[in-house]
């Protein structure tokens, strides 16, 4: 199941375009093609905003069908991959608004400022003792805690290797917004480790 | 550490700061990334902080994910050429709806929140830059200035254009409208109280010859009795009709009347054919003052006059002037009291016409002038023939 680090930028994306054009021409070769050379890693991506390996699949569907049904409206400023995960970003958000509602770690402060957790007792180093593949699980589980602003940049930063231009571009927010939301969020997910 | 009293030093990073994650990942400057590197190694929980960090960011990449299953793409594609698998998710197409509606409820409200913190993280990371003169600001500003100077400008032309300039209409009325059809416009005005002086009292053509006859046959009567009179009536040269008995306003003289209707004043001397003529006094006030006194000038026939100030009624001397001078003196007053007439005549129907003021009864100081006789009309040349 674990997997080696999918690239947001790679080199077969950049040969997305003549690709796009065709299809939405109606080659459904070419779909076919685009198909196979995201699905990894959009179904990652949808795996860890979402959490669900099941409902990954379904909302990878729905976002290559999404693809599909507007790729005339791709107008070529952006990678295709960066515009598929912009599309499977939003599909993970409105899955998000179905779930039950989960609750958010975050604590506000009196002028309503999000404060970042700070851990209640001095903690051992997160990587101090505990196994990779157990830091990697309970990453998993915190990310599901995580506020779906920072777990979106953390996500697509440190899991799908995106750059802050392309988190920017694919959430539509600037860069410096990344910047924060970067640190924050894994400030944050470091605390959510550090709670028993 | 830093110096705080160093301009030059940069102040403790915080733990929140977030260029650690931007060192992290390796995109900061070489300076920058010195200066945070310096800042780490100095504090303890920063140390922590970054180690931690460093391992989360390793081990997110080892977080399990599930791999697209086999035949994954096909199903993909069945999908789009069924339409999209819109059957199967008829079943949930309200639901659909209602997750729409909310979800564009949220969208909305997690836009505005990207907003506020976009906003938030500019005002953080945006240094203030001096900007130069006549940069961008100010030739944006230009359209403005052309604007404000274009209203300036056009709101002087139009109060220069409507400045009210009362010397040249005063000079053109005075030298329009004679008097008399001056106070008869200001009886238009004036309505039920009418200025005295109007044409109305213009007298009558008729032969003055018997009755100015008449006078100077009673002024010889009456030289008894004018020197039994005081002093202060001394010079008193207008006849004493019976009619006005006791009244004592004789020729260039003043009287006093005391108008209670200009009306009724019209009227009477209407009735005897009596000119009026209005004089300004500067000392009792002008037409332009109601609460002032009147100054007229009547021109009638002696016994006409006697009649209609008797008829007038309260008729007594105010007060007599001197005698010497006052022929020499009276060309002058004449003029000067017509142009004070005058002015104050179109300043007086102004007023009445916008404020529709009326003019009050008041006292009335009358000057009698005896019309000389009028020379006789030569006779035409068959009747001398």
């Amino acid at each position: 199941m674990a997997g080696q680090p999918e690239s947001v930028v790679t080199d077969p994306a950049a040969a997305d375009g003549p690709l796009v054009v065709r299809a939405a021409a109606g080659d459904a070769g070419a779909f076919r093609v685009l198909v196979e050379r995201h699905e990894r890693r959009i179904v990652a991506l949808l795996h860890r905003l979402c959490g669900c390996p099941e409902q990954a699949l379904d909302l990878a569907q729905e976002t290559f069908l999404s693809a599909h049904r507007h790729l005339g409206s791709f107008r070529h400023e952006s990678r295709f991959s960066t515009w598929l995960h912009a599309i499977a970003v939003n599909h993970a958000r409105a899955a998000g608004r179905r779930r039950r509602p989960t609750a958010s770690l975050q604590m506000v402060a009196a002028d309503g400022r999000p404060l970042i957790a700070e851990p209640a007792v001095d903690l051992p180093p997160v990587s101090a003792g505990l196994e990779r593949e157990e830091l990697a699980r309970r990453i998993a589980t915190a990310l599901d805690r995580l506020d779906a602003r920072y777990r979106e940049v953390v996500v697509l930063a440190d899991m799908q290797d995106a750059s802050y231009e392309e988190i920017a571009e694919t959430l539509d927010i600037p860069v410096g917004t990344v910047r924060s939301r970067l640190h924050r969020g894994r400030t944050e997910l470091r605390a959510l480790l550090s709670t028993p | 550490m830093t110096n705080p009293s160093d301009p030059t030093t940069h102040p403790p990073l915080d733990a929140d700061d977030p260029r650690i994650s931007e060192w992290i990942d390796g995109r900061l400057a070489a300076a920058e990334a010195a200066e945070v590197e310096r800042a780490v190694r100095e504090a303890p929980a920063l140390t922590r902080l970054v180690a931690d960090l460093r391992a989360l960011k390793e081990a997110a990449r080892l977080v399990p994910v599930v791999s697209p299953p086999e035949g994954f793409v096909d199903r993909v594609l069945g999908a789009v050429v069924s339409g999209g698998g819109a059957a199967a998710r008829a079943t949930d197409a309200e639901s659909d709806r209602v997750v729409e509606r909310e979800w564009r409820a949220v969208e909305a409200e997690r836009i505005a929140e990207e907003r506020a913190e976009a906003e938030a993280d500019v005002a953080q990371e945006v240094t203030p830059v001096r900007q130069p003169v006549g940069g961008a600001d100010s030739r944006g500003a230009w359209p403005w200035l052309a604007v404000g100077a274009a209203l300036a400008a056009g709101l002087l032309v139009t109060v220069v254009l409507n400045r009210r300039d009362d010397t040249p209409r005063e000079i053109a009325q005075v030298a329009a409208q004679p008097e008399p059809e001056r106070f008869a416009a200001d009886r238009s005005v004036a309505g039920a109280v009418s200025p005295p002086g109007a044409p109305a009292a213009r007298p009558p053509a008729q032969d003055p010859g018997p009755e100015m006859e008449q006078a100077l046959q009673l002024r010889q009567d009456q030289s008894e009795d004018a020197k039994a009179l005081p002093a202060e009536l001394d010079g008193l040269a207008a006849p004493k009709p019976a009619a006005a008995a006791g009244l004592e306003a004789p020729q260039d003289r003043p009287a006093v009347v005391t108008v209670e209707s200009w009306t009724e004043f019209d009227r009477l001397l209407e009735a005897h054919g009596i000119e009026a003529k209005p004089l300004a006094d500067r000392e009792q006030g002008t037409p332009a003052d109601p609460s002032g006194d009147w100054t007229l000038e009547l021109t009638g026939q002696p016994a006409a006059i006697g009649a209609f100030l008797a008829a007038a009624g309260e008729g007594r001397v105010a007060r007599r002037r001197a005698a010497a001078g006052e022929q020499a003196d009276k060309a002058e007053e004449a003029a000067a009291n017509r142009e004070a007439v005058a002015k104050s005549a179109a300043r007086q129907r102004d007023e009445e016409t916008v404020g529709g003021g009326r003019w009050a009864a008041g006292r009335v100081l009358i000057r009698l002038v005896i019309p000389r006789e009028p020379n006789p009309e030569p006779e035409p040349e068959a009747s001398r023939e």
